[in-house]
């Protein structure tokens, strides 16, 4: 379930984007992304947080383009 | 829609201080204090980007606590002697009275996050201090040193004492305790050091 926050919906997915060169793989795309606010890889948490910030309110746009990219990505519930 | 809990808030933050100092900073994980403030780690990373960003904001808090508290009663215009005496008042009894934000502090005085919390605390504490060195030094009050020199001879006994404090026991001696007639003893030999 997406939360709104300060009039930006937060997403937080558990993925497999393990370190940083997974990180550097995925910047470009997600930076492009127009709907992207801001996002960051928790990758030292063993879920391997993936937190975006967005005007977007659905996470499934997101979690295609994660996919895409090669990684798995599924969000995560509260 | 979630709202936002202040009070759950608070208790999370309390509680990440708490795991912080039980198992430092390396030990402690998003994961662990979710499990330990029964949340889901999910809810964590709506408010926080990252462990990071949780330790960051965590410090900043404390910090500015800490600042606030040393400045009660002060002010810069007090000759050097009744300040001096009211920073270790206000140090000590702060240290006394927030143990655990002072082993935090301690926890985080040696890791790479300590550089960015100190760029973004609060200036009006060094701008306040500041002020009441340079007039000491201008009334005559307090010899001009460097300020590594100044604050080691001004401020270190005083946390030294905190130390063996709670130790409970010092080199010498199986127990001790930091009374106000050994803080004043104490910083009677400070003054006397940094006179002109």
């Amino acid at each position: 379930m997406p939360t709104l926050l300060q009039n930006r919906t937060i997403h937080i997915f558990k993925t497999n984007i393990n370190d940083e060169p997974d990180v550097k793989a995925i910047a470009s795309s997600l930076n492009d992304f127009s709907d992207i606010l801001k996002w960051n890889v928790a990758i030292d948490d063993c879920d391997k947080i993936l937190r975006i910030e967005s005007s977007e309110t659905e996470p499934e746009g997101f979690i295609r383009l994660i996919n895409t990219l090669g990684y798995a990505c599924e969000e995560l519930n509260f | 829609m979630r709202t936002r809990d202040e009070n759950k808030e608070q208790a999370i933050r309390q509680q990440a201080v708490e795991l912080i100092v039980k198992n430092g900073l390396d030990g402690f994980s998003m994961q662990k204090l979710a499990k330990a403030a029964g949340v889901s780690p999910a809810t964590l990373y709506i408010y926080y980007q990252d462990k990071e960003d949780l330790v960051l904001s965590l410090g900043t808090e404390v910090f500015n606590k800490m600042q606030q508290y040393s400045l009660k009663n002060f002010s810069a215009e007090m000759s050097f002697e009744e300040g001096l005496k009211v920073q270790w008042k206000n140090r000590a009894a702060f240290f006394l009275e927030n143990p655990l934000e002072v082993q935090f502090i301690e926890h985080l005085r040696y890791s790479p996050s300590f550089k960015t919390i100190s760029q973004t605390i609060k200036n009006s504490f060094k701008q306040e201090m500041g002020k009441f060195v340079h007039k000491a030094i201008l009334k005559g009050e307090l010899v001009q040193l460097p300020f590594e020199v100044y604050w080691s001879v001004a401020f270190s006994p005083l946390y030294q004492l905190m130390k063996f404090h709670t130790q409970g026991e010092s080199y010498a001696s199986s127990s001790f305790e930091l009374t106000d007639s050994v803080m004043d003893q104490t910083l009677k030999v400070v003054l006397k050091a940094l006179k002109p």
